[in-house]
């Protein structure tokens, strides 16, 4: 059984791919003892022990403050700032708790992507937290270990596959805005799904989703976040490493050493030339053995 | 002795005519100690004489643990000196302005290395680096300055315990710039802003190799940046108040936020309080510049809490911010 199938259910394999992946969001919902993967990793059902295993970074949310990242808590501090309604997000479980490595790479084998194009995050969340409506860049499947949560999920209707998050009610800003199709929306549609979820239940959440949260009791959920480069992106850092074996695409852009107006030409002639030079067979073989992970 | 690159006259002139002046070495190791009590963070940590063995440990030196590590031939990087050391930070803030770059383009590093060693240090194609030398030991008290430009192979040698200000520029090169605005235009297409999923099913080769061929063409019907252009890029680190927005600080610990007619109290940071005053005139404020109104954060976190406060509508960033600039 592939990890994907023990994530949603073998029975929804065919469904999952006809039906939601890439674009459409989906909830599927099973008992927690399924997870086999997940659930041989103690830490992950009990926070205090989590608490106290983890040696890295955090941020932390309380109620009506910006966030704060970059924090080290003790177990204690952990306690303290939770028992007062904050919320916590962990990035890069895998690197931490190595127990979990194995799932992120059967991620990545399900979905056929390089190592580190994956990642774990997990978010603790106080009851009557919330997440304001927005929509990511990236691609998630959201696992519920612990408490309960509500979610609000509609497709968004201005864009597909976006590169840029952004929060709903907020101006979409860079190279969003060539990629929407109409105006981004002012607030989430009166028709979003509500749904509920529970330990067990995984939420599918393709990037572009727009989806807002309230923690309905204590929560503890995982994130499987899965973030391949684009095919652009795959294309340009193939081509950008042949424009860096020339010279004068290696000057600096700008200062005093910076780009002469009258190497313009010459430049643009190498442009056209490799371009024309790269064969598909170079670029599909050089892209599988460049790492993973978003750079 | 050092071994050294040629050094480009356009930063020998600006040494000879600002540097020496606005970066008193001798001030320098004597600020080291202030700041080693305050503790500074040292991040890296090198054996003796070994190369690329960095140690990622994050550790706070302390006076006594710094001088034993020394003593043992330990070299000790801390990073962000340009905000650690005021001198540093006039130093690089000088540099910057009088090479017309960025602020932030410059990063700074504040080297003590053990009374004796060699230290092989790789090259950077992204960078180009620039060391300040202060032999403590040596009969001349004037400072020594190296730089070593990109790709060029390098190691210093040295016979006596010194200071060494390591400054990296970075600024992209014309390739990184063109390749990365050509990949945002690409992204207004579809096809070409999808995952690339499945990359290693051979099953789906048809539809990559698809996704290159228009990727070549969309590339190939590109409009390259010139050299204004490419001028125009420069990062932008601009930040205001939200259009609209007023703001006041409360106390020292919190911000009332009105818009129009509806007020909101909210708690902040109080090292972080500063910012929304300086902000409130309205003018656009360099991330530079309010990183002098808090001077108990360090760069990251001022970044990143700025980056926040735009993620939270609060601020207009980067060139928003500056788009409409008075």
């Amino acid at each position: 059984m592939t990890f994907l199938a023990e994530l949603i259910g073998e029975e929804n394999l065919a469904s999952f791919f006809a039906n939601h992946f890439p674009d459409r969001h989906g909830v599927f919902h099973g008992p927690i003892e399924r997870l086999h993967g997940l659930r041989a990793v103690p830490a992950l059902f009990d926070l205090r022990m989590f608490a106290r295993q983890w040696t890295g970074d955090c941020s932390v949310w309380a109620p009506n403050l910006a966030p704060q990242t970059g924090l080290r808590l003790s177990e204690a501090e952990f306690v303290v700032l939770r028992d007062a309604g904050c919320s916590f997000h962990y990035r890069n479980l895998e690197q931490h708790i190595p127990e979990l490595v194995p799932v992120v790479r059967a991620l990545e084998r399900d979905f056929g992507l390089r190592e580190g194009d994956a990642l774990l995050e997990a978010f603790v969340g106080s009851q009557g937290s919330f997440v304001d409506p927005h929509f990511d860049a990236t691609t998630t499947f959201n696992v519920q270990l612990l408490g309960e949560k509500r979610w609000r999920l509609a497709a968004n209707p201005a864009v597909i596959a976006p590169s840029r998050g952004c929060g709903v009610g907020e101006p979409a800003t860079g190279e969003l805005v060539a990629q929407l199709s109409q105006d981004l929306l002012e607030a989430m549609p009166n028709d979003a799904e509500s749904i509920d979820v529970r330990p067990g239940s995984v939420v599918f959440l393709p990037h572009g989703t727009l989806h807002e949260t309230r923690v309905t009791g204590d929560s503890f959920a995982i994130l499987l976040t899965i973030q391949p480069p684009t095919f652009a992106g795959c294309f340009g850092a193939q081509f950008l490493q042949r424009l860096l074996e020339h010279e004068s695409w290696r000057q600096p852009a700008y200062g005093p050493q910076g780009a002469a107006a009258d190497s313009d030409e010459s430049r643009q002639r190498v442009w056209r030339e490799l371009l024309a030079d790269m064969t598909d067979a170079e670029i599909h073989s050089r892209v599988l053995t460049m790492p993973g992970g978003r750079r | 002795m050092i071994t050294v690159a040629e050094l480009p006259s356009w930063l020998r002139d600006h040494w000879n005519s600002t540097a020496t002046e606005e970066l008193d070495f001798l001030g320098l190791q004597q600020e080291l100690g202030p700041v080693v009590v305050n503790p500074w963070r040292f991040s890296s940590l090198w054996p003796r004489r070994a190369r690329a063995t960095r140690d990622n440990a994050t550790f706070v030196a302390q006076p006594e643990l710094l001088g034993m590590l020394l003593r043992q031939g330990y070299l000790l990087e801390g990073h962000s000196a340009q905000t650690a050391l005021h001198s540093v930070g006039v130093f690089v803030g000088g540099l910057e302005a009088a090479l017309d770059l960025p602020t932030q383009t410059i990063q700074a590093s504040l080297i003590a290395i053990p009374p004796q060693g060699r230290w092989q240090v790789a090259t950077d194609s992204r960078a180009i680096v620039l060391r300040l030398f202060q032999n403590s030991s040596a009969a001349s008290t004037t400072p020594s300055l190296a730089t070593v430009c990109p790709g060029q192979p390098n190691a210093l040698v040295w016979s006596g315990p010194c200071l060494l200000l390591h400054l990296t520029f970075k600024i992209p090169t014309i390739a990184h710039v063109a390749v990365e605005q050509w990949i945002s235009r690409a992204h207004a297409e579809l096809e070409l802003r999808r995952p690339a999923y499945f990359l290693n099913d051979a099953s789906r080769r048809h539809e990559i190799l698809e996704s290159w061929q228009r990727s070549r063409l969309h590339a190939a019907a590109s409009v390259l940046p010139s050299a204004n252009t490419l001028r125009s890029v420069r990062p932008i680190d601009l930040f205001r108040l939200r259009k609209g927005l007023n703001c006041k600080l409360v106390g020292n610990d919190a911000i009332q936020i009105a818009v129009g007619e509806n007020t909101k109290s909210i708690p902040v940071p109080v090292e972080m309080a500063p910012i929304y005053t300086a902000l409130a005139a309205g003018t656009p404020l360099s991330l530079a510049e309010l990183q002098r109104v808090t001077p108990d954060t360090t760069t990251d976190e001022l970044q990143t809490y700025l980056w926040q406060l735009v993620r939270l509508g609060l601020l207009e960033g980067g060139a928003d911010a500056e788009a409409d600039s008075p």
